[in-house]
């Protein structure tokens, strides 16, 4: 094991603690647990949607999409962005002026039922789950390859630790462990990119033309095509990526952090700068890897291009760097795992136990000791889950999520705050058809039935590796003939003008500002 | 008051509305373009060397900021006349 890189990963695990230790003497109400209290500024909650959403699979991925597949690596970082401006312009604002502490109460805040916070509790806990599974994958392979760790022990390491941080600190240990990671992460990469632009003098043409000579693809490689031959495949992923992150329960529940709308919008102006920022930054150091170590080289290393960031910064900064940079890596998988944890700990004890048990009746200790319970339940789920799927496609997992966020949570959330005749009956069918032709679309395409080493050896029933052009179209027509068919829930449509004025504004028909 | 305030709301939805337009257009041209045009027309159009589907895809990023900023400023004096028709509620 290199020393190196032992210190720094105890440094990361020592800070994060520290950052746990505080954060619990203050997390001692059920508000500071699951919002923080709205303590967080719009700057600083900018900076956590950015920890929690900057995935391996961002950090990890996309540079090394980049470096294999050019053009088409860049395209995927690009539907990241954009899908900010469909959280601010459309979810965001009325997220905040009618929720408390989860989706579940958004909903409810219309049709206040306990079958939509149910529905909407178990979509939740399914999609923090399918993007906690690949995290926890991914750290546990990354701590393997770079200290020489078992898988399981690695795993297990990393999903303690995710636990500790909720169990103990909650939302503002998650927050804080996501603000310092964005900083890591931010100074890391642009560090990397400047010794990688000083390679070839500041000049953008010298890196082009390296780039040229590095990769296998000559100048194809500048050309689309690369990763996503059908156009149908390329639109269908990128449906999925800008609306995807409309219906991700760990990013909307930030929005409860804040106290007011002004700072809901500064949290997702700052989010949309730091990430904009970060995602020219890979680009850079894509380019850069395909120069500095060639299209052989990182192919052997691994065949997904994931170790093209390691890589890289040991070809620019030795030892030091790479294990600086592994560090960045493990802090960012420990932040998006935390956020995760806490969204699925919300929809199970605030949502579930809190409401849908206890009728709403359980004070305010057991459910502070509820939260605690289900973040430690959470844990083990998760961590037991990705010990047992130590071979699985790491970027299906994330594209699944994406997928089923966009095909469920976005439809049932979009139309409830959009539409006049949306009723209960729509959110319970929209949410099933979504969840359910995400997840057969995915078992029946070819990352799960292939010939070439799939789980299911045989040809793809449905021929789409990104099954969202037709997913979230049947997830928006499930919620709308729902609606249409069942009509009897007449009160929420006359009501639907007061809703619009809280949800927009968060003034209620009493004139008051929530 | 509650008219009024669906007026306010109806300006939102209407600048929403065109920030969306634009949103939708410019990114889903890229897929778009990528379909229509040739291999040939893709290498060849070049800005200082540069192919043009670079250029057009890096400026999703500096336009997605741009209609962000718009947004936040112009949600900014809507927050100012739902203040004021609380303030003449009040009074």
């Amino acid at each position: 094991m290199n020393l190196t890189y032992f210190l720094f990963f105890i440094c990361i695990i020592v800070c994060t603690l520290i950052i746990t230790y505080w954060a619990a003497k203050r997390s001692n109400t059920t508000s500071h647990f699951y919002t923080a209290a709205g303590s967080l500024t719009g700057i600083q909650n900018g900076m956590a949607i950015s920890g929690d959403f900057i995935s391996a699979a961002s950090f990890l991925g996309i540079i090394g999409a980049i470096a294999l597949h050019g053009y088409d690596g860049f395209l995927y970082s690009i539907g990241f962005l954009v899908s900010y401006l469909i959280v601010l312009f459309l979810i965001a604002e009325p997220v905040y002026h009618l929720g408390k502490y989860s989706l579940g109460d958004v909903l409810c805040a219309r049709f206040p039922s306990n079958k939509v916070r149910g529905v909407i509790a178990f979509g939740t806990f399914i999609i923090s789950l399918l993007y906690m599974v690949p995290q926890l994958v991914a750290a546990g392979l990354l701590i393997r390859l770079l200290l020489d760790i078992d898988y399981s022990v690695s795993v297990m390491v990393i999903g303690g630790l995710m636990t500790v941080y909720v169990v103990f600190g909650g939302m503002i240990a998650t927050s804080w462990v996501q603000i310092v990671k964005t900083i890591v992460l931010l100074s890391g990469t642009f560090l990397l990119s400047l010794m990688v632009f000083s390679r070839y003098g500041w000049k953008i043409s010298a890196l082009i033309e390296s780039v040229r000579q590095g990769t296998i693809l000559g100048d194809q490689f500048f050309l689309p095509g690369q990763l996503y031959e059908s156009p149908l495949e390329l639109f269908s992923l990128q449906l999925a990526l800008i609306l995807g992150t409309a219906g991700l329960p760990h990013i909307l529940i930030r929005f409860f952090t804040v106290k007011n709308t002004v700072e809901v919008r500064r949290s997702l102006i700052s989010a949309a700068g730091i990430i904009g920022i970060f995602y020219i930054m890979t680009l850079l150091l894509g380019f850069g890897t395909i120069a500095l170590i060639g299209y052989d080289v990182l192919i052997s290393a691994d065949a997904t291009g994931n170790l093209a960031a390691p890589m890289l910064a040991r070809e620019v900064g030795g030892d030091f760097l790479l294990a600086f940079i592994s560090a960045i890596a493990f802090t960012t998988i420990v932040a998006v795992v935390a956020g995760l944890a806490i969204s699925a700990t919300t929809a199970f004890s605030h949502d579930v136990y809190h409401h849908i048990i206890k009728k709403g009746n359980s004070s305010e200790k057991h459910q502070l000791l509820a939260a605690r319970w289900s973040a430690f339940g959470i844990g083990i789920i998760a961590t037991l889950f990705a010990l047992k799927l130590e071979n699985i496609n790491v970027t299906f997992l994330v594209s699944l999520t994406f997928l089923v966020a966009s095909a469920s949570i976005f439809p049932v959330l979009f139309l409830t705050i959009y539409w006049k005749k949306f009723n209960q009956m729509g959110v319970l069918t929209g949410m099933v058809s979504g969840l359910g032709i995400s997840l057969l679309l995915a078992l029946l395409g070819p990352h799960i039935m292939n010939t070439d080493g799939g789980w299911i050896n045989s040809a793809p029933l449905f021929p789409l590796y990104n099954p969202g052009v037709i997913a979230i179209p049947v997830g928006f027509l499930g919620a709308i003939l729902g609606s249409l068919l069942y009509k009897k829930d007449q009160k929420s449509v006359s009501l639907y003008e007061q809703f619009q004025i809280r949800a927009q504004t968060g003034i209620d028909t009493g004139g008051e500002k929530s | 008051m509650q008219q009024e305030l669906m007026k306010v709301i109806r300006k939102k939805y209407k600048c929403l509305l065109i920030l969306l337009v634009i949103l939708f257009m410019s990114y889903f041209s890229v897929p778009l373009i990528i379909t229509l045009s040739t291999v040939d027309m893709l290498r060849n159009l070049t800005f200082s060397g540069i192919p043009f589907i670079w250029i057009y895809t890096f400026l999703q990023i500096p336009l997605t900021w741009i209609l962000g900023w718009i947004y936040f400023n112009y949600t900014k004096k809507l927050d100012e006349k739902v203040e004021e028709l609380l303030r003449k509620g009040e009074s």
